[in-house]
């Protein structure tokens, strides 16, 4: 199986440094869950992964090239990414805003070939929300946002694909329909899959993989067994005395 | 007896000083001085006191101290000596009256243009000013406008503090000679109201000749301003300029009924498709070659035609203030001459004063 | 769509022919009117309406702040405060070094406050930040001004008023073709990068994660923005509240947020109420009311009632 990306002794933060020498790798097709503590660097360490934020140290390689070496409109084509920020815009549609994902692809104008327009209905197809494509994104609710978002960095047609806690602000109808899908992306379109959570119980059985950004600095990553086995997610997530 | 000796004693007392304050109030004017052309001023003369009104305000002013009831906005001891005043129109008549010497302090000493002033030794007033300066100045006699001063709150505040101000209203006449005879308000802090009677009908008489010859010449044809902001800038058709140009033979370019600036459009300009005799800028040119350039920067000028072209900044300080606004304001009969002069050179053989050739 | 844009172009042209005809002086087709007076007017309504509009939508979209105009970034204050200073130092030359003098350094004023943000992008100063240094500057300036004005005497203090208010009738006919070179020379570079501006609707991450070159880009938007600006100060002085309004009135006639389709639309509706304060104004000649009074009057209350029909602000 592929590797995607790798960090090799990554140090992140804006101007210290956050948290340091993170070591890890991400294969394709895999759903992998970023945990830690809040504040820890959790965002950070997606930014900068995504290409978003440099790293204060170490390397970011994706597919064996160094990301800083890269096009900006390569990287875009091979990671896309959904992030915490609230959009406000009105008048924007749903499909309209998933378009913007073709940016890497389309020309100067930014007009959509009949290509793009079609593989971006297909997207809207794939996260579910075909029906609503006319529809302003202001008047969506919190779960259909999401899924536009996703969809808008799945018509970049990335390889890997970065969430910071998708799941935080839904219902949970909504949080497990969209942990559900972005399982289906990792099994139907082999998109590896990246995202940060709380919710521990949703995503442990979805899981291949947990990436731990301990609270004493280790940064540690294995299966969702081995683990919970070795008492680290107890370790950073639960107070002492407690399970 | 005793008893009824002092009772007596106090009563009488009690009377004479019960008529002393009535003697303000109710005692008999001996004359009064009401200006012939100026409405916002009068002068009541008393025995021992003179009562000079602006508008709602009365200012006691006297030789000696009088017991008086507080109803006046200020008391002023006569003659004054250390004044402060607030406008260069007030300047001329410290210079006719002699009495340039007691000016003290002036507010914008930047502006003044008369040499007979040492300026060094003037105290600079700030334009907002506040009643805890003024008491240190230690006037006699402050004069102002109403922008400075009038405010109610002001107004209470000075006559607490026992501060002289007083509140000229001149720019609130209407026409020239209203406006130069305000030297007689001022001459009546000095006591010296006849000497600026006779003065001012001077002017009247000089003033009053001037229009009557005038009006036997065939009419100049005048126009006043220049291009700001895309429109014509001229002053009102009734304002003192404008009824200079009239008295001085002349027919002003846009009839109004205003004495405020005027905005007019320069459609209406390109409409008054005349040559004037006579164009006064009024602005910030020089010499023809300012003109010339603004010409070039701004060829809508084409429309304004025009034999001769005057502005009036031929006398200015170091810091481009002119006299038009010192001297010309108190002589009016003077200034009356000179644009007399620019409307009908053949008729008249002045010297300029206040305008220059451009 | 079309039909939209159709239905916005005939305000504009009304307008527009309406005030080649229609002057103070009344109804004329007077060939030296037209063109010496009205054309360059009605030019100036067009280009410095539009131009205000469109730079006020680039501000909106960069600062991802609906309240954004031209005055914002302080440019128009910094070009007012070199003005004053222009004023204030040049009392002994003649009038006309004076005036020329001016222009130059509302020019120089705008584009200082422009190197002046510059300098704080490239060292990667966020976007509130960013509004915050300009609001700042305007306060300088402001301030600046108010202790020049205190310390001025009253002939330079005129002078600096009367070019402080705004007004399309600065333009003569000789300088139209000047203005309407750099005006749309200021408009194309917009057209050019519109793929990349339009990204930043959603923000700066979402923009860069498409492949976006955010710290070139944000020099280009403020370049274009401060030209813009500096040209329509130069010639018709500061004008305010059409670069505020203009974007809210085009998006919510068009229903759209893309800066593709806004961009045209925003033009308009600038163009729009600069003719209809120019309309105003012919039709009050007595009343000696200036432009930015008009445009305040129309402005706010279309502000309260926009934030009224919308309960808040959005892009």
């Amino acid at each position: 199986m592929k590797t995607i990306l790798q960090l090799k002794n990554v140090s992140i933060g804006f101007n210290q440094i956050l948290y340091a020498n993170i070591n890890a790798e991400l294969k394709e097709g895999a759903f992998v869950c970023l945990l830690g503590i809040n504040g820890i660097g959790k965002s950070c360490l997606l930014k900068t992964m995504a290409g978003l934020q440099e790293v204060k140290s170490g390397e970011v390689y994706i597919e064996h090239k160094a990301l800083k070496s890269m096009d900006s409109f390569d990287l875009a084509k091979k990671i896309g990414i959904v992030l915490t920020e609230k959009l406000q815009i009105d008048y924007l549609t749903v499909f309209e805003l998933v378009s913007f994902g073709r940016a890497p692809y389309t020309g100067r104008r930014g007009d959509l070939s009949k290509d793009d327009k079609k593989l971006v209905q297909k997207v809207l197809e794939d996260v579910g929300i075909s029906e609503i494509g006319k529809k302003y994104f202001s008047e969506l609710s919190d779960g259909q946002k999401q899924k536009a978002l996703i969809a808008r960095a799945l018509a970049q047609t990335p390889e890997l694909l970065i969430l910071d806690e998708p799941t935080t602000y839904l219902d949970i109808p909504s949080k497990i329909e969209l942990i559900a899908l972005l399982k289906k992306l990792t099994q139907e379109k082999k998109i590896t899959v990246l995202l940060s959570t709380h919710d521990l119980d949703l995503i442990k059985d979805s899981a291949d993989e947990f990436w731990l950004m301990g609270k004493d600095g280790e940064f540690s990553s294995g299966s969702p067994e081995e683990m919970n086995s070795s008492g680290l997610i107890a370790n950073n997530f639960f107070r002492s005395g407690s399970k | 007896m005793k008893v009824i000796l002092i009772f007596i004693a106090v009563f009488i007392s009690f009377s004479v000083l019960s008529s002393e304050s009535s003697i303000c109030e109710k005692s008999k004017t001996e004359k009064s001085f009401v200006p012939k052309y100026a409405k916002n001023f009068r002068i009541d003369y008393f025995r021992n006191f003179k009562i000079v009104r602006v508008g709602n305000d009365s200012y006691l002013l006297s030789t000696g101290r009088v017991n008086c009831s507080d109803s006046f906005q200020a008391k002023i001891l006569t003659p004054v000596s250390h004044v402060a005043f607030m406008s260069t129109t007030y300047l001329p008549a410290l210079e006719i009256l002699g009495k340039t010497d007691t000016l003290m302090a002036f507010q914008g000493k930047h502006y003044i243009v008369s040499k007979a002033y040492n300026k060094s030794k003037l105290r600079d007033l700030a334009f907002k000013f506040n009643p805890e300066d003024l008491i240190t100045l230690k006037a006699d006699l402050i004069m102002g406008y109403t922008s400075n001063l009038s405010d109610e709150k002001q107004k209470q505040i000075f006559k607490k503090l026992s501060l002289p101000v007083v509140i000229n209203k001149d720019f609130e006449e209407l026409s020239p000679l209203a406006r130069a005879e305000w030297i007689i308000f001022i001459s009546s802090f000095y006591n010296l109201e006849d000497k600026a009677i006779a003065v001012f009908s001077e002017i009247e008489r000089n003033y009053i000749g001037l229009k009557i010859k005038n009006d036997k010449l065939s009419k100049a044809k005048v126009i006043v301003g220049s291009i700001e902001n895309g429109y014509w800038i001229t002053c009102g058709g009734k304002s003192d300029l404008a009824q200079l140009i009239s008295d001085a033979g002349g027919v002003l370019a846009f009839k109004n009924d205003s004495n405020e600036t005027q905005k007019v459009s320069l459609e209406k300009l390109v409409k008054n498709n005349q040559t004037f005799d006579v164009w006064l800028t009024h602005n910030m040119w020089l010499s023809a070659q300012d003109r010339l350039k603004a010409f070039q920067q701004d060829n809508r000028y084409r429309f304004v035609k025009a034999k001769d072209v005057y502005n009036n900044n031929l006398v200015r300080n170091e810091n481009g203030a002119t006299d038009f606004w010192e001297t010309a304001v108190q002589r009016p009969d003077l200034l009356l001459q000179e644009i007399s002069e620019l409307l009908h050179p053949q008729s008249y053989d002045v010297s300029l004063k206040w305008y220059r050739k451009i | 769509m079309k039909l939209k844009y159709s239905i916005l172009f005939v305000p504009v042209l009304a307008l527009a022919l309406a005030l080649l005809f229609i002057g103070e002086s009344g109804l004329s087709n007077d060939a030296v009117l037209v063109n010496e007076l009205r054309l360059p007017k009605v030019m100036a309504c067009l280009f410095a309406g539009g131009l205000l509009a469109v730079s006020g939508l680039l501000m909106q979209i960069f600062f991802q702040n609906p309240l954004a105009g031209p005055d914002i970034l302080g440019i128009s204050s910094g070009s007012s405060l070199f003005v004053a200073l222009w004023m204030m130092a040049g009392a002994g030359l003649s009038p006309f070094v004076q005036e020329w003098g001016m222009n130059a350094m509302s020019f120089f004023g705008a584009i200082s406050v422009f190197l002046l943000l510059l300098f704080f992008l490239k060292r990667n100063v966020s976007r509130v930040s960013l509004i915050i240094i300009g609001l700042l500057i305007s306060s300088f300036a402001s301030s600046g001004i108010s202790v020049l004005v205190s310390m001025s005497q009253a002939l330079q203090l005129k002078n600096f008023l009367v070019w402080s208010m705004g007004s399309f009738r600065n333009i003569t006919q000789a300088e139209l073709p000047r203005f309407l070179v750099f005006s749309i020379l200021s408009i194309f570079p917009v057209w050019f990068f519109l793929k990349p501006l339009n990204q930043f609707l959603l923000s700066e991450n979402y923009a860069k994660s498409v492949g976006v070159n955010v710290k070139k880009m944000r020099m280009v938007f403020v370049t274009i923005a401060a030209f813009q600006i500096s040209i329509v100060t130069l010639y018709c002085g500061p004008i305010g509240f059409i670069g505020i309004i203009s974007p809210h009135l085009a998006r919510l006639y068009l229903r759209r947020a893309q800066l593709t389709h806004l961009l045209p639309a925003a033009f308009l509706v600038g163009s729009f109420l600069a003719l209809l304060t120019e309309m105003i104004l012919v039709m009050t000649p007595t009343l000696s009311i200036s432009v930015n009074a008009i445009l305040g009057l129309i402005g706010a209350p279309i502000i309260v009632l926009y934030l009224y029909r919308q309960r808040s602000l959005s892009l």
